[in-house]
């Protein structure tokens, strides 16, 4: 009977497959050399793993870390809660403040915008130009009214030259 | 649960990843890693062969490649599959499975004169 070869039971460790499975089944002596090789691993893995262990305790062992955390004065820092609350808190009432002035702003923003208004619009409704308005009171016309309202008016004069006849 | 289980192999693992970067940096040799052997209750003559064979794999590890080692060590110390090894190392099954069987091979005839 041929055993496997080195190569086949280092594969059969290894966990790859082979062809020859079967023969594993059959031959206690090529099953027997992949248990020694397997048991050796395991071996040495439980040396490993016991060493990190033992590694760990030492370098940073349980029971000085709980007590670090149990018995060292630690610095006094607030609850992270309380901060929050305390956000939470300051923000609910600047939201109302700040649209409060907002609002305010915008009604003033509105005032001033209708007073622009009203100005452009006596501006543009003016019977004559500006540099004209000491010869228009002369004549009695309001300074700055709309011609046609001025000679509307009761009792009160044709503001304008062509409401006189124009000039001649 | 698995949650749980993952973690507890997580911290696990990121221990013996110190352990490893220890190795990596020489800083741990054999006699120590045989200080980690425990007797459970086996003969003198027991405990001196799984030295001897620990001793064996160790030094045998020390002559693998950088990935032969690495692969070697995460399937039989950190019991990871073939698979997860790979998506780890960021190479293919088939690569693992090449890297396995040279560094298994190698440490096999390391350790072939121990029995």
């Amino acid at each position: 009977m041929k055993h496997l070869s080195p190569e086949q039971i280092s594969s059969v460790v290894a966990g790859l497959r082979i062809p020859e499975e079967d023969h594993l089944r059959n031959c206690a002596d090529c099953a027997r050399e992949v248990e020694r090789v397997q048991s050796v691993l395991t071996v040495f893995r439980s040396s490993v793993r016991e060493l990190t262990d033992k590694m760990d305790h030492s370098e940073f062992p349980v029971h000085e870390a709980v007590s670090s955390r149990t018995h060292a004065a630690r610095p006094h820092r607030a609850p992270m809660g309380w901060v929050l609350a305390a956000a939470a808190l300051a923000a609910a009432e600047a939201i109302p403040i700040y649209q409060d002035s907002r609002d305010r702003e915008l009604k003033a923003q509105e005032e001033r915008d209708a007073q622009l208004l009203d100005d452009v619009n006596a501006q543009l409704s003016r019977s004559g130009p500006m540099a004209m308005d000491p010869l228009m009171q002369l004549m009695g016309a309001p300074v700055g009214v709309p011609a046609k309202e001025a000679s509307k008016a009761p009792g009160s004069e044709p503001a304008t030259m062509q409401d006189k006849g124009g000039i001649q | 649960m698995q949650i749980a289980i993952n973690l507890v192999r997580d911290f696990a693992r990121s221990r013996r990843i110190r352990f490893w970067q220890r190795v990596k940096d020489m800083a741990v040799d054999c006699a120590s890693l045989n200080d980690g052997l425990a007797s459970h209750g086996n003969s003198p003559e027991a405990q001196a062969v799984a030295k001897e064979q620990v001793e064996a794999v160790w030094r045998a590890t020390g002559n693998l490649s950088e990935r032969q080692r690495t692969v070697f060590l995460l399937r039989f110390v950190e019991d990871m599959d073939l698979l997860e090894i790979a998506n780890v190392m960021g190479v293919s099954e088939g690569a693992v499975k090449v890297h396995l069987f040279r560094a298994v091979h190698t440490v096999r005839e390391r350790i072939g004169a121990i029995r």
